[in-house]
């Protein structure tokens, strides 16, 4: 879940590379290439996929760091914030595949 | 079949002539939901990649990079609290000026390590040379 306030006080203004894309956002948490765990939160994990956005971004990995609580009886994940990079962060540990 | 590694673009950062820009365009922001400051060199956020650098066995330190011109914009220290000013004390005084997100002072101030409560008198020039000295 990407809440809209987040992604309104976040995304678009932190990461505006981001901020029209919200599908590649969605398609890296449907069909990562990569999950691992965030080494600060164990409630998170972070999603990466390759060639998420289109050019100029097209070459690096979209990041989507979420993060999970319980509501009632389902776990919910929202996502914190997203961005292009080079590669996955040393000293995360790889959870999926 | 032989999986293909992607074609990952890599960077040859160009720092900006800080003597050309603005010291009060600079912003610094901190984002608690995130645990990241971020450093905008002209006074907001522009469309950029996170380039992490090599400090070390995690990364936490980032120039925010433009694809096309390799030019830095910005930087963003992540794990601010949790890990970044441990290992650097100096970054501490950044709180002082970053506008604060989605936190109040007094709740931040409960998250600082005890030992780093009193930051030191810095002038916000000192502190942003602090923070480019750090990922330069």
């Amino acid at each position: 879940m990407a809440r809209k306030a987040r992604w309104e006080e976040h995304v678009r203004l932190r990461h505006p590379e981001v901020a029209s894309h919200f599908a590649a956002v969605r398609l890296t948490l449907e069909a990562p290439d990569v999950i691992v765990s965030d080494f600060d939160n164990p409630h998170g994990l972070n999603y990466y996929r390759f060639g998420a956005l289109s050019a100029p971004y097209h070459r690096l990995f979209l990041k989507v760091v979420v993060t999970f609580q319980q509501i009632d009886n389902a776990i919910v994940g929202a996502v914190i914030t997203t961005s292009p990079t080079g590669r996955i962060a040393h000293a995360e540990v790889q959870q999926w595949p | 079949m032989t999986r293909r590694r992607p074609d990952i673009q890599t960077f040859s950062p160009r720092w900006p002539d800080f003597r050309l820009l603005p010291p009060q365009e600079m912003r610094l922001t901190y984002d608690r939901p995130s645990d990241t400051l971020f450093v905008d060199f002209s006074g907001e956020a522009r469309a950029a990649a996170s380039v992490p650098l090599d400090r070390g066995d995690r990364d936490y330190l980032f120039l925010r990079v433009d694809p096309e011109t390799e030019a830095v914009v910005g930087m963003q220290i992540e794990h601010f609290l949790s890990y970044a000013i441990a290992r650097h004390p100096e970054l501490r005084a950044a709180l002082d000026v970053a506008q604060i997100g989605r936190i109040d002072r007094g709740e931040l101030d409960g998250l600082i390590p005890a030992t780093m409560r009193t930051a030191r008198a810095d002038t916000r020039d000192t502190i942003i040379e602090d923070l480019i000295r750090l990922c330069a």
